[in-house]
């Protein structure tokens, strides 16, 4: 009966975890299948190639007409858009830890309202954000370009750093910096060597989705400066047709896939090794 | 740690500057008629809140809330089993959990959204590939069609709902289960008493995560051939040149909706903790 | 030690901006997608030590939007007819002094085209050099059978006719913005394109309504061609002439066998697009460069074998007639050639009141 019971429930489960994967990662296989495709009509599949790869790095050696101007355009956007997400991920999350840090030590009431600005970028509308930077940015600066696309992903990237901080911030112990300080730290050391270390885990999970919500920015993007520098969300959104290379399916599929398979590998390896040592140790 | 509040004051500027401006000069233009957002020559006028008894436009927010509604209840009932199973598991590699929900989000939203909706329709690429082979399936033909559009949204934003549920769930002392074991709760029962109340914090923030972007975005329903809904009419809005009053109206009505909402995650969730 | 991090990424920004305006002068070109073969960017770019900055557009509404809010240094931009005529009344473009260009000549344009822009602008026509022109039409494939001669026989009437096609069987495509949406159905019910009559404008939305509610419609931007080519999710739709071509050369391209053709009824919407400086320009001489060199018969047939469009220029015209691939396509497809139109009519900006109007009636139209 026991059996029944654990064979219906590994069952349940296996149906459950089989839903989520179909359904969040059905488009990205798609993607892939469509990245290996020889011809550029992706709903056609016409014989099987790896030249969009090969063309994602090195288009006049992989790919022949039109096609090199169109996946050079693409690797130009590519290396745009690793930049900006580069540049706003590092300097969001050194940013959004000394704000957490200030925002941790305000009163309770000031604290709150904070937490309540600070979750607006968050949840309003992507068009309604990009539509007010586009506001204040044409005001500031005489062209819009670069700058203003880096500062308005640091400007959404902020948020989401604070917010997986300061639940860390909380959890550390009060005294602990008073300690350091008191064994002889100023204040910047005492910050670097311990309540960082402690809130390290929120720093990269913050880090992570800036990455996230930057590497995959449109409509933000698309009011505040890609214009002229062209991301890839910018170039899939306005090449509709033959001038999208598909080196972009290639591109997408490297990014999820490529990274995933890596991370598990990585993952799996670190654990025979680990089992490797036990079993070692046990022998002993 | 007290003397750190300093560190705020340019956060608090940087906010104002950015949240606060643009939302004045979006109130300006609501009572405008701009040529675009040039709103120091804009002439004084109401004709925009017409917009807000019109019936196009009602329907859309109402649809539009619809949509999302039933995204976002689907998404709870798919989330939650997944997350609570992955959190009793014996798998605790929570950097490798977060990856595989990250991840896909890394794939551009536009190229993944036409992926959902070329499987919609009768000729995508796996049905060509299996053609090729002799094999046919039955088309799936929802493109545009309100189970469609609602699949795609769940399927986007379904790591939003596990990713907070997840992390509440975590956090969650191992000992409270053995406790309630302990003193005699069945399995149904822990859930329903300890478990569930729990991570109730982490359902609102997943609810929002959701719900909002659902919504107000335009991109994902659009894609999948819908395009009655609030984030497109916004976009229209300010696609052209001489509405921008109404759409700035309507981002006021939005955020209103938003702030609202900021008000009962505030109440759930003081200090901010669990939204993401 | 987070300092010196800071400094760094200030430093390295820095850079970044630095490297990223070199000293090479830059032409700001707003322009369609897929619109401008990029062989020809980069031949201009070394012959005039430049560099090209694309900004792609979607519509021309969307190119309004960018050259009045004047966000970005525009130096020149390539609008249809409508979009040109309101620009220049609203006074965003620059009257163009042709003794600038070397290759202009007034009578260098195909005739069919000269009489249309000369009875378009009035005597107006210094703010704009035509680019290519061409129709609107139905593109269509083998996918149900006897469509063909239907299409031939009835023209715009299979988008509305019940009668003419099975309502559960096809597929059809409308372009998902007002102003050609409306077209279709202007044209089916004999109205101007350019009607301002709200008698009219009501017909055309009910009718609208009814075609969605009666077919199976779907509306979208390029997409369109791709479903007619795929052969499977559309039996028609309406595009223009350039995206037909467009997508016969991927056919051919791919060596498919897949059957498409376009026709193109007496009655439809013609239009041109013409290169413009806006005032927003700032390297205006440079500008002209760009017109001047667009305008030399190798680079325009450079550029037709990339966009697909009908050139505007005899010269051109003549060239490819002499080619033995075009002399082919022309004869097998003369909806390439635009002046083949016997009753073309162009749009006209019909002021901001009906532009509201008409993305109202496209709203409920497309959202019955």
């Amino acid at each position: 009966m026991s059996r029944v019971k654990k064979i219906s429930s590994i069952l349940l489960k296996v149906v459950f975890i089989g839903i989520a994967v179909i359904l969040i990662y059905m488009p990205i296989v798609v993607i892939a299948l469509q990245s290996f495709n020889g011809s550029k009509n992706n709903e056609i599949f016409t014989e099987f190639s790896g030249k969009w790869y090969g063309g994602l790095f090195y288009p006049e050696g992989f790919l022949e007409g039109n096609d090199v101007q169109n996946a050079s355009d693409l690797q130009e956007a590519i290396v745009n858009t690793l930049m900006v997400t580069t540049l706003s991920t590092i300097i969001s999350t050194i940013l959004g830890v000394i704000f957490a840090i200030g925002i941790h030590s305000l009163s309770r009431k000031k604290r709150q309202r904070m937490i309540l600005l600070n979750n607006v970028p968050i949840i309003n509308a992507d068009i309604v954000t990009g539509v007010t930077l586009m506001i204040v940015f044409s005001i500031i600066f005489s062209e819009l370009g670069f700058t203003s696309l880096l500062l308005s992903h640091i400007f959404f990237c902020i948020p989401y750093v604070v917010l997986s901080v300061l639940p860390k911030l909380s959890e550390i112990d009060n005294n602990l910096y008073d300690a350091a300080v008191d064994l002889g730290c100023n204040s910047v050391k005492a910050i670097w060597k311990v309540i960082l270390p402690a809130i390290k885990s929120g720093i990269i999970m913050g880090m992570l989705l800036a990455f996230t919500m930057s590497i995959d920015d449109f409509t933000i993007s698309f009011f505040t400066g890609a214009r002229i520098f062209n991301n890839v969300s910018m170039i899939v959104y306005l090449r509709k047709g033959k001038a999208l290379s598909p080196s972009a399916y290639a591109y997408n599929t490297i990014l999820t896939f490529g990274i995933l398979f890596v991370l598990i590998g990585y993952n799996i390896y670190i654990h025979f090794k680990n089992n490797k040592k036990n079993i070692k140790n046990a022998s002993k | 740690m007290k003397r750190f509040s300093k560190l705020s004051i340019p956060y608090l500027i940087w906010m104002s500057l950015l949240v606060l401006i643009p939302i004045a000069i979006l109130i300006i233009m609501a009572f405008q008629e701009t040529k675009g957002i040039k709103i120091f020559e804009g002439k004084l006028t109401f004709n925009n809140f017409k917009v807000l008894v019109d019936d196009y436009f009602i329907e859309s927010l109402w649809l539009s809330f619809l949509y999302s509604g039933i995204s976002t209840v689907c998404c709870i009932f798919i989330a939650y089993p997944i997350a609570y199973i992955i959190a009793r598991s014996h798998f605790n590699n929570r950097f490798l959990v977060l990856c595989f929900l990250v991840l896909p989000m890394w794939s551009n939203t536009l190229l993944r959204t036409k992926a959902i909706a070329s499987l919609f329709m009768e000729g995508n690429i796996i049905s060509s590939m299996l053609a090729k082979i002799g094999l046919e399936l039955p088309t799936l033909d929802l493109y545009g069609k309100p189970l469609g559009v609602i699949i795609g949204m769940v399927s986007m934003y379904l790591p939003f709902m596990i990713l907070p549920i997840y992390t509440v769930l975590e956090k969650i002392d191992k000992s409270l289960y053995d406790a309630s074991d302990d003193l005699g709760a069945n399995t149904f029962k822990t859930f329903w008493k300890v478990t569930f109340p729990l991570s109730l914090k982490g359902i609102v923030t997943g609810i929002i995560l959701v719900f909002l972007p659902c919504a107000t975005g335009f991109g994902i329903a659009e894609g999948l051939g819908e395009s009655g809904l609030i984030g497109t009419f916004i976009q229209q809005n300010f696609g052209n040149n001489i509405t921008y009053g109404v759409g700035a109206l309507v981002s006021i009505v939005i955020l209103i909706i938003i702030t609202a909402s900021l008000f009962i995650v505030g109440k759930v969730d003081k200090e901010g903790e669990t939204l993401l | 030690m987070k300092k010196v991090i800071l400094c760094f990424s200030i430093l390295f920004l820095s850079l970044v901006a630095l490297t990223g305006c070199k000293k090479k002068p830059k032409l700001y070109l707003l322009n369609w997608n897929e619109y401008l073969n990029g062989d020809l960017v980069k031949k201009f770019e070394e012959q005039f030590d430049c560099k090209v900055v694309q900004l792609a557009s979607e519509s021309n509404e969307d190119m309004y939007t960018v050259i009045s809010n004047g966000q970005y240094p525009v130096d020149i931009a390539i609008p249809s007819d409508y979009m040109i005529q309101k620009l220049a009344n609203e006074k965003l473009l620059n009257q163009l002094d042709f003794s600038k260009m070397s290759n202009y000549q007034s009578d260098m344009f195909d005739e069919n085209l000269a009489n249309l822009r000369a009875s378009y602008f009035e005597g107006n026509e210094s703010y704009a050099v035509p680019y290519f022109w061409g129709t609107i039409g139905i593109m269509y494939n083998d996918r149900t059978p006897g469509l063909e001669e239907v299409i031939q026989q009835n023209g715009w009437d299979v988008f509305f006719d019940e009668t003419l096609v099975d309502k559960n069987q096809v597929k059809m495509g409308m372009y998902n913005n007002p102003r050609d949406a409306i077209a279709v159905a202007e044209l089916y019910l004999g109205y101007s394109l350019n009607t301002t009559n709200s008698d009219e404008l009501t017909n055309v939305q009910n009718l609208l309504v009814k075609q969605n509610q009666t077919f199976d419609v779907k509306y979208a931007a390029d997409d369109l061609k791709k479903w007619v080519a795929g052969g499977l999710n559309l039996d028609f739709a309406i595009v223009y002439s350039g995206d037909f071509f467009d997508q016969l050369y991927i056919l051919e391209e791919d060596g498919s066998d897949q059957y498409i053709n376009m026709y193109v009824p007496d009655n439809t919407n013609l239009y041109f697009d013409a290169m413009v400086i806006p005032t927003t320009s700032k390297n205006t001489d440079l500008a002209y460069e760009f017109i001047n060199f667009m305008l030399d018969t190798d680079n325009i047939v450079e550029n037709v074998s990339y966009v697909g469009y009908c050139p505007c220029t005899k010269l051109a015209i003549e060239a490819l007639q002499n080619d033995e691939y075009y002399a082919d396509l022309l004869e097998k497809y003369p909806v390439f050639y635009p002046g083949n139109t016997k009753n073309g009519e162009v749009y006209r900006d019909l002021g901001d009141d009906i532009y509201r109007r008409l993305t109202e009636i496209y709203n409920a139209g497309r959202n019955a």
